[in-house]
């Protein structure tokens, strides 16, 4: 490192002479290590680790797709397909939808703009924990604010929010699209103010009509901002696991229990780490997939 | 750019701003739209300081007589100081190792021509393409194989793999923002590359520099799902499994998780609210990283 470094007395931008310079290395090494050993190799050794048979820890002998085989014959596996493609679809258009919707009422207003920002943005600060549990709390049956306020106090019986499979899932997603929606307004604030107002301007006096002029200017600008949270959103709303585990627990029954959910369960609730891997396998090349969806959608339409 | 600062509105002559019907309309979806966000806090808040018989009291009661700590103080008998503590040691040394290997990783990558720096990169930003999730099981046998299971190492070792890309990628692409001329300078005067890093890039930095540790240090305390896997015994548990695993015990006792709940949240909260600039350019610095 030292005598690396003494060879330096000119401009560092330019490039080096011959002799092979290690500090750029030597400076990238940790960071490029840790990456490597605890980043990129786990993803390989999971593969490997999903055509194992597996004892808690131990890789005891090559079964080929004996867990995958397990995996896809298992009716609870389709169950938790269809419900993480329900859970994140559902999820994302509302939080991305709500998300556009109120950053462009936020853009409209004069005053208080950065206060109400601060505000909306609290959801987004507050763990997934404490979000799941305090609604856990509103949602609970026989002593939550919410029949408390808006059911019990109209004179009707109780409702089991949580207790009702179409409830339970209901509830998840209202609530990850309350904690999803200020990401979605605040990044796509930025977009909005990163338009020019001349081009308003420009669309007004060619007589353009407020809708006109968002279909026209806004939507196409704004295009990329929001593929990205959609991308975004997407892929986090599929890997959750924390939001059925604190909320539902992926009950009742296995009505939320969700790819996600269900890996993290054969992992560490029944330790079958090999078919845990085969499912993880899946979520990774089903979450690969909707990239390239996405992406080949963003490269091949134009904007502007 | 402006994603750092929203410019509050400046004030328009009175006349423009009396009543306006859109306006109306803009300010009511503002006033429901914070009401929502701030709705479920309150009502946390509240179940925390009253007593038992309120909490679970018929009709609701809103407001707490007598106003009482206990919940708070249960909380912490049952080992409420000792998971926020955890998850603060957790977290600070997390945002130390980040800007450090961040920074040093970053500067070559921005500055300096040299073999593989392209293949380098990639490397360094393909972790972000891979889910989380993906990694989980063979993160747990790795760790379980090298005895770092259920310690502060572990933890601090994977937060920190987990933030270095995005780290790296927002301190390279300030880093190229700098100026060429002061760098060149120090250089001229014998400078070696890491005292330019140090004394000359770093302190032009400080704006990613806490943008970045805030980033980190916010999802290092709120993450759940691995320290869920990697602690097991009660004195290594970081406050949001303190909080799941309370939950989960038997005769959940409302009062006192709506009082862990947000204690656990105040820290991020309060450096929210004193830092919210760098926060959002965190915020949006980590959704460009696409």
């Amino acid at each position: 490192m030292q005598q690396t470094a003494i060879t330096a007395p000119h401009p560092v931008a330019r490039a080096r002479r011959r002799q092979l310079d290690l500090l750029p290395y030597l400076m990238i090494a940790p960071a490029l290590l840790a990456i490597g050993l605890f980043s990129l190799l786990p993803t390989f050794y999971g593969m490997v680790i999903s055509v194992y048979r597996v004892e808690f820890v131990q890789l005891l002998s090559f079964v080929g797709l004996a867990n995958y085989t397990g995996v896809l014959a298992d009716p609870k596996f389709w169950n938790s397909v269809r419900i993480s493609f329900t859970f994140t679809a559902i999820s994302m258009l509302l939080s991305v939808g709500i998300g556009f919707a109120l950053a462009l009422v936020a853009n409209q207003a004069v005053r208080f703009r950065g206060l109400f920002r601060t505000i909306a943005l609290l959801p987004w600060v507050t763990s997934y924990v404490v979000t799941y549990l305090i609604f856990r709390w509103i949602l609970n049956a026989d002593f939550g604010l919410l029949n408390a306020l808006f059911v019990e106090a109209l004179g009707w019986p109780r409702i089991q929010w949580l207790g009702d499979p179409n409830l339970a899932m209901a509830c998840l997603i209202l609530v990850n699209v309350w904690r999803g929606v200020p990401y979605a307004m605040v990044l796509l604030l930025a977009g909005r103010q990163g338009i020019p107002q001349e081009l308003y301007e420009a669309a007004a006096i060619d007589g353009a009509s407020g809708v006109r002029s968002f279909f026209s200017v806004t939507l196409p600008l704004m295009k990329t901002a929001l593929l990205i949270l959609i991308v975004l959103t997407t892929i986090t709303d599929f890997n959750i696991v924390v939001a059925m585990l604190v909320l539902t627990g992926g009950g009742p029954g296995t009505a939320t229990e969700s790819m996600s959910l269900r890996m993290y369960y054969e992992a560490f609730n029944y330790a079958r780490m090999g078919s845990a891997s085969a499912i993880a396998m899946i979520i990774f090349a089903i979450n690969l997939a909707l990239t390239l969806v996405y992406v080949r959608v963003l490269r091949t339409e134009k904007y502007y | 750019m402006a994603t750092t600062a929203m410019p509050i509105g400046r004030r328009r002559p009175a006349t423009r701003a009396a009543v306006h019907p859109g306006r109306v309309a803009i300010y009511t979806v503002m006033v429901l739209v914070a009401f929502s966000s701030v709705l479920p806090f309150a009502w946390a808040l509240l179940t925390s300081l009253k007593v038992e018989r309120q909490i679970y009291a018929f009709p609701p009661v809103i407001l707490p007589s007598p106003v009482t700590g206990y919940n708070y103080l249960q909380a912490i008998n049952h080992g409420l100081l000792l998971a926020l503590f955890n998850s603060l040691f957790i977290s600070t040394t997390t945002v130390v190792l980040v800007l450090i290997a961040g920074s040093l990783a970053a500067y070559p990558l921005a500055r300096m021509s040299f073999r593989g720096s392209q293949l380098i990169l990639f490397l360094i930003l393909v972790p972000m393409m891979i889910p989380g999730l993906v990694n989980l099981v063979p993160t747990y046998i790795i760790m379980a194989k090298l005895g770092l299971l259920d310690s502060y190492q572990g933890l601090i070792l994977i937060y920190w793999v987990h933030s270095l890309p995005l780290a790296i990628w927002v301190l390279r692409g300030f880093f190229q923002e700098l100026p060429h001329e002061l760098e060149d300078a120090a250089a001229v005067d014998g400078a070696s590359r890491l005292r330019i890093l140090w004394s000359i890039m770093v302190p032009l930095s400080q704006p990613a520099l806490a943008a970045v540790a805030l980033l980190v240090f916010l999802n290092s305390w709120n993450e759940f799902v691995i320290a869920s896997i990697m602690t097991s015994s009660s004195l290594m548990r970081t406050a949001q499994v303190f909080l799941y695993t309370n939950m989960t015990d038997v005769g959940v006792n409302w009062g006192e998780m709506m009082a862990s709940g947000l204690a656990t949240n105040l820290p991020v909260l309060t450096l929210f609210l004193l830092l919210q600039r760098r926060f959002i350019s965190g915020l949006t610095a980590g959704a460009l990283k696409t």
